[in-house]
């Protein structure tokens, strides 16, 4: 009775749109929501097809063997930077990432590209000079706040949660290493000894970039709707009306960024426009850094791959952050 | 009627993703994807309905789908991986219009215009003169010459007495990232007839107009011409 009772509760809200909206709204609503989907889908499925290659071309103890003996923090500094090899958006990095860590990336590794490679990106970063008129000084902000804020954060969650303990029992079992009595990691998968067709590795690859898909989709769709529903009674004009201040910017283009969903290649654009509406660079700064480490449909993602406690921490933690170095940043940057 | 329930559940994934790629075909033969997204987008659009089809055709062919441990919760994901295609197929014919442009209206808040334009766009004339988006990025070179432009209506709270916007929206990649762009113009007798929303081809010279207290583009208005409603015109694409 109560799981019916939740169901139909799911129901209503997910269709609440068609009614409680007029029908300008309601196209503002759909419109808006579709786009983000169909947006992310392609980048998305890329990204599934890459985890699905992980999964099965990969072997399972890779990463582990990889970057065994190797320096930690220079690994760190590292994976900030693969996004310039391995450019996505953060609607594509997530299934990749997640497969990653179940090959035995450490959490911390996986986190610095999980939230640098949407901003340590060769389009990314050209996008920004182009939105901002060919000028330099707002990509290299975003640049090197966004590197710098996704190695601190990686590096602080690994402080909060040593090895896995940030992930979902999904990923913590699979292929992975677990801790035991600090004896250093166990390893837990068996190999199998029997090699199989190069056709049963490919449809075992497209299967499992099949259900990856599904599964994040899942998440990214409730995310956008909430982002969607949020947009109808949220104006752009009234927020910056009160956002000439850099402290008062900061957060209202921080609120923004979470609420607007924008890839991180076209969010730039869309600050830009603020410029001329008297929010101050920083404020703009703000919204595209946060934006692609944390905006609604992100948070739901999230829940793919860290436990609802750490999803939260690593929310407090990104939003902490970046307004805290864009308040320090807006000592040179107004 | 137990095992027809549990036929439809177990197939049910299946069939959502059959349904994704037939809509994602549809929608794209009928144009009508552009009422979510750039055509710089075409490609990735093109791709995302090539892999499902082959996820689907995987299901179909040699997959062996599980039987669902809760029956409840496995509806209830097929119910929301579907609900992008439920509102798409209420909202494929529709566009932006001025609800948008007022929670996205960003105005110029300066005293003076400071906005300054990006590098001197490739200025392409066509029947309907040039586009509100080059007039604007270029408003330095066009100031105090006469333009022909073609934009909507919209007469909102924050548009002063006497006066009415011209806008369009810009679109990078998708709906979420479109922007209006807008330039004020005087109503007249004949524009204050047209509802908002309306499509509006207009001639006039564009100037600076002080508007409380502070300036703002403006088009003094020499001829116009009211448009039927949309013509396969929709966004500006940047």
């Amino acid at each position: 009775m109560k799981k019916a009772l939740g169901f139909a509760i799911v129901i209503v809200l997910l269709l609440a749109p068609f009614w409680l909206f007029d029908r300008e709204s309601f196209n503002l609503f759909s419109l808006t929501f579709v786009g983000i989907i169909l947006e992310a889908f392609p980048f998305m499925l890329v990204g599934a097809l890459l985890s699905g290659a992980v999964e099965t071309y990969v072997p399972p103890r890779f990463f582990i063997k990889l970057l065994e003996g190797k320096n930690r923090f220079l690994l760190l500094l590292l994976a900030g930077l693969l996004g310039i090899i391995l450019p996505s958006c953060e609607c594509a990095i997530i299934p990749l990432v997640r497969r990653l860590m179940r090959k035995g990336l450490p959490f911390s590794i996986a986190l610095a590209y999980l939230l640098a490679g949407p901003i340590v990106n060769p389009l990314v970063i050209l996008s920004t000079y182009y939105a901002y008129s060919f000028d330099w000084l707002m990509p290299l902000w975003r640049l090197g706040m966004g590197y710098g804020l996704a190695i601190f954060i990686a590096g602080v969650m690994d402080r909060i949660y040593p090895l896995k303990t940030a992930l979902i029992k999904e990923l913590q079992n699979d292929h992975a290493f677990i801790r035991v009595e600090n004896k250093g990691p166990v390893f837990l998968n068996v190999v199998n000894q029997h090699k199989p067709s190069w056709w049963h590795r490919t449809l075992h690859f497209l299967k499992h970039a099949r259900d990856e898909f599904f599964e994040v989709s899942l998440y990214l769709i409730v995310g956008a709707f909430i982002a969607s529903f949020i947009q109808n009674f949220i104006g752009r004009q009234a927020l910056s009306s009160f956002a000439s201040e850099p402290v008062v910017a900061i957060i209202v283009m921080m609120f923004l960024a979470v609420i607007s969903n924008i890839c991180s290649e076209t969010d730039a654009f869309v600050a830009a426009t603020f410029n001329g509406a008297g929010v101050p660079l920083v404020g703009q700064l703000a919204f595209i850094v946060l934006g692609p480490m944390l905006d609604v449909k992100l948070f739901f993602m999230y829940f793919k791959i860290l436990k609802k406690k750490a999803v939260l921490t690593l929310s407090a933690i990104i939003l902490l952050s970046v307004f805290v170095s864009c308040v320090v940043a807006s000592r040179w940057l107004v | 009627m137990k095992d027809i329930f549990k036929y439809y559940s177990i197939q049910l994934i299946p069939i959502l993703f059959f349904t994704w790629t037939v809509n994602l075909v549809m929608l794209f033969l009928g144009g009508k994807h552009l009422s979510f997204l750039a055509p710089r987008f075409e490609f990735f659009y093109i791709v995302s309905f090539c892999i499902l089809g082959v996820f689907t055709v995987l299901y179909f062919s040699s997959d062996q789908v599980k039987e669902p441990k809760s029956y409840a919760f496995h509806w209830l994901k097929g119910f929301i991986f579907i609900l992008p295609l439920v509102y798409a197929a209420f909202s494929f014919d529709a566009q932006l219009g001025s609800k948008a442009v007022e929670k996205r209206l960003v105005r110029e808040q300066s005293k003076t215009l400071t906005v300054t334009p990006v590098e001197p766009r490739k200025l392409e004339k066509n029947d309907e003169g040039l586009s509100l988006i080059m007039i604007l990025d270029n408003w330095r070179h066009f100031l105090g010459k006469r333009v022909v432009t073609v934009g909507q209506i919209y007469r909102g709270k924050d548009v002063p007495d006497g006066y009415f916007m011209l806008y369009r929206f810009v679109v990078s990649c998708c709906m979420a990232d479109a922007r209006p762009v807008a330039v004020m113009i005087r109503e007249t007798e004949e524009t204050a007839r047209l509802p908002k929303d309306n499509w509006l081809k207009v001639e006039g010279v564009l100037e600076k107009t002080k508007l409380n207290e502070s300036e703002a583009l403006s088009l003094k208005l020499e001829k116009l011409a009211p448009l039927s409603k949309n013509e396969g015109r929709r966004y500006l694409y940047n």
